[in-house]
């Protein structure tokens, strides 16, 4: 049914939450990606966080040196956030952005074709068994 | 008085299957799959499934085909007073729910007016110093409905309309359901065709099932899914064993609680398919809560759609929470009316105007406008602050509460194999000996785990986490009322001479 816990955090969040970042590349794990930085080299950047599964308890972060054009290679698919923080630890500008999947996801296909055989089957013999009364 | 029954087979599935399938099927499931590692949340998952849910639902719904009552007075039948105790608990702790729950769902029947048109343009709610413009669509329109007194109005239509469905018990339920749960299907294979559509909308699906094994080790995670069981089949409410109370003596309860599991979890599933090729298409983070899901991240994903569209899949959207929510309410109602009518042996009409009257004061409480917190530190009204609180006792213990208890009486006063032997009069598929163990131990260790987990970390603060100063008294107030309300209301109403049913 339902559940509300920290709706608050959750509200204060979004509205402090830093401006866009503007770039709109598009990302596949394992592939090298370019991002213009040269924008916000004003600012006195100081480092960009590459944030994986944000809001997620898999979350993992990796902080690389600010540089105008950010080599960028995505270590895992989903969502991420790219965070820029300045010399005071104040941050610049953020953006959430979807990594694609390289190829296939083997085990993910595979736990989708077990989850959804297992649990269609199981809807589809008991409503039969159900419905023959 | 004679008990009704449902005049299908199919109809009492629909009705069942319609009770479990909510709003937290929709967007809370989604939320926590995101949290806990995509796929590899499955396979905690599917283990509380069948260790967990599968057995309380069969155990549920075997005694309300047994004594063929409503749950207090099942429970009376299971270990007398302190049997009937539980039901009422469960009861009282359930009737607070409602009363949100329906507040909630006044919430959603005011974002799906509004998603005809003005909810996809930026509005200002000077009332928390929004200016248009400044937040997100969903989060300005959801507090300005919340903060509009007008909002009571939508909460008696919803009321209205609980009560029309229940009017006639089974009668007008089954008629609803017929409709509505084909519906909700109908409708959310249109938001998998949509989403699946979208660019990269495969890549969602890919998210959801592609598993990070690291969190397994993590005990959260468990935590995570042997709840998000419990919650999803509407465990610990009653739900089930008044609904199976209106089934023939002849019926085949461990299908039937397979069939509405199965119908539930695969629901579930499909709903996690829809919700995740919109986060991966619009690059969103399921982050907070069920509200927060249904009111914030969803409409600004939709907004997102080309053109026309974005009405028509707000409207879809919210709709299918209307429908999801007020099957869900209904069954909840339902079970109140069937617990008073079987106690004090009044008629229909009379305990629906009580419920009426007593719940509707509630949910209008909940609705309550007055902002007391133009910041947004707590949940910004009062009535809002209430929920919030009184949701955190009623709904993350009252209802393991139950479970536990239920499964302890069962197990150990009623007896494993009583129940193992009423569950298998008329099954195709019957229950062997290992169903004790489970009944009597492992069940009600793992309710109790959970339990314990909560209860430490309220020593850490409010809901775990350092607090705002005042709201802490607000929040001790509403465990006070809750402890008073449920727990002491049960014990008067066992207490009390019943009707002829009884």
């Amino acid at each position: 049914m339902i559940k509300f816990f920290f709706l608050f955090i959750f509200m204060f969040s979004f509205f402090l939450g830093a401006s866009d970042c503007d770039f709109s590349e598009s990302f596949t794990k394992g592939k090298e990606t370019m991002i213009d930085l040269s924008s916000l080299s004003e600012r006195n950047p100081l480092n960009i966080r590459v944030v994986y599964g944000p809001d997620s308890d898999t979350v993992r972060e990796s902080i690389f040196p600010f540089s105008e054009t950010f080599k960028f290679v995505p270590e895992r698919a989903g969502i991420i956030e790219l965070i820029i923080d300045d010399m005071d630890g104040e941050q610049i500008c953020s953006v959430k952005r979807s990594v694609y999947f390289d190829g296939l996801p083997l085990t993910g296909i595979l736990i989708f074709l077990f989850a959804g055989s297992f649990l269609f089957t199981g809807t589809f013999l008991s409503l039969k068994n159900a419905l023959k009364d | 008085m004679t008990r009704t029954t449902w005049k299908s087979k199919f109809g009492f599935l629909m009705a069942a299957a319609g009770s479990a399938i909510g709003l937290g099927n929709i967007v809370f499931f989604p939320a926590n799959a995101y949290r806990f590692g995509a796929g590899a949340f499955y396979l905690p998952y599917l283990i509380a499934l069948i260790f967990l849910g599968i057995p309380i639902i069969i155990m549920e719904l075997g005694i309300g085909r047994a004594f063929k009552k409503g749950f207090p007075s099942s429970m009376k039948e299971v270990a007398g007073f302190k049997g009937e105790m539980t039901g009422w608990f469960a009861i009282l702790n359930s009737s607070v729910i409602t009363m949100y729950y329906i507040t909630i769902l006044g919430w959603v029947l005011g974002m799906l007016i509004r998603s005809f048109s003005s909810l996809w343009t930026q509005v200002a709610v000077p009332e928390f110093g929004i200016e248009a413009g400044t937040a997100p669509i969903g989060i300005s329109h959801f507090f300005s409905i919340i903060s509009s007194p007008g909002t009571a109005g939508l909460v008696i239509i919803v009321w209205i309309m609980n009560i029309f469905c229940i009017l006639k018990g089974t009668k007008t339920i089954e008629k609803i359901v017929k409709i509505l749960v084909p519906s909700m299907w109908i409708f959310m294979i249109i938001m998998i065709i949509r989403g699946l559509t979208l660019p990269g909308g495969f890549q969602g699906l890919f998210l959801l099932f592609t598993p990070d094994m690291s969190i397994l080790t993590s005990a959260e995670v468990w935590k995570g899914a042997f709840s998000q069981i419990f919650f999803t089949l509407s465990l610990g409410f009653g739900i089930m064993t008044t609904y199976a109370s209106y089934l023939p003596k002849k019926s085949d309860i461990v299908n039937d609680g397979l069939s509405v599991t199965f119908m539930n979890c695969t629901f579930e599933m499909i709903a996690g398919i829809a919700i995740f090729t919109l986060l991966f298409a619009f690059s969103i983070s399921p982050r907070a809560s069920t509200l927060g899901m249904m009111f914030f991240v969803m409409p600004e994903g939709i907004a997102q759609f080309p053109g026309a569209t974005v009405t028509i899949f707000g409207v879809l959207f919210f709709t299918l929470l209307l429908s999801a929510g007020l099957t869900s309410s209904m069954s909840l109602l339902e079970t109140v009316a069937s617990a008073i009518i079987d106690k004090f042996s009044i008629s229909r009409k009379k305990a629906l105007l009580i419920i009426f009257v007593v719940g509707l004061s509630g949910s209008i409480m909940f609705s309550l406008p007055h902002v007391i917190d133009p910041e947004l530190n707590a949940s910004g009204t009062l009535g809002l602050t209430l929920l919030d609180f009184l949701d955190h006792w009623a709904f993350g213990y009252g209802l393991l509460l139950t479970g536990f208890l239920q499964t302890i009486f069962i197990g150990w006063v009623f007896g494993a194999d009583r129940l193992r032997t009423l569950l298998n009069e008329n099954s195709k598929w019957t229950i062997g000996v290992w169903f004790n163990p489970l009944i009597k131990f492992l069940i009600p260790g793992i309710i109790a785990l959970l339990l314990g987990s909560g209860i430490f970390s309220e020593f850490s603060g409010l809901y775990g986490h350092s607090s705002t100063g005042s709201i802490d008294n607000l929040h001790i107030y509403a465990l006070v009322f809750w402890i008073f309300f449920a727990a002491g209301g049960s014990f008067l109403l066992a207490k009390m001479k019943g009707g002829t049913n009884d």
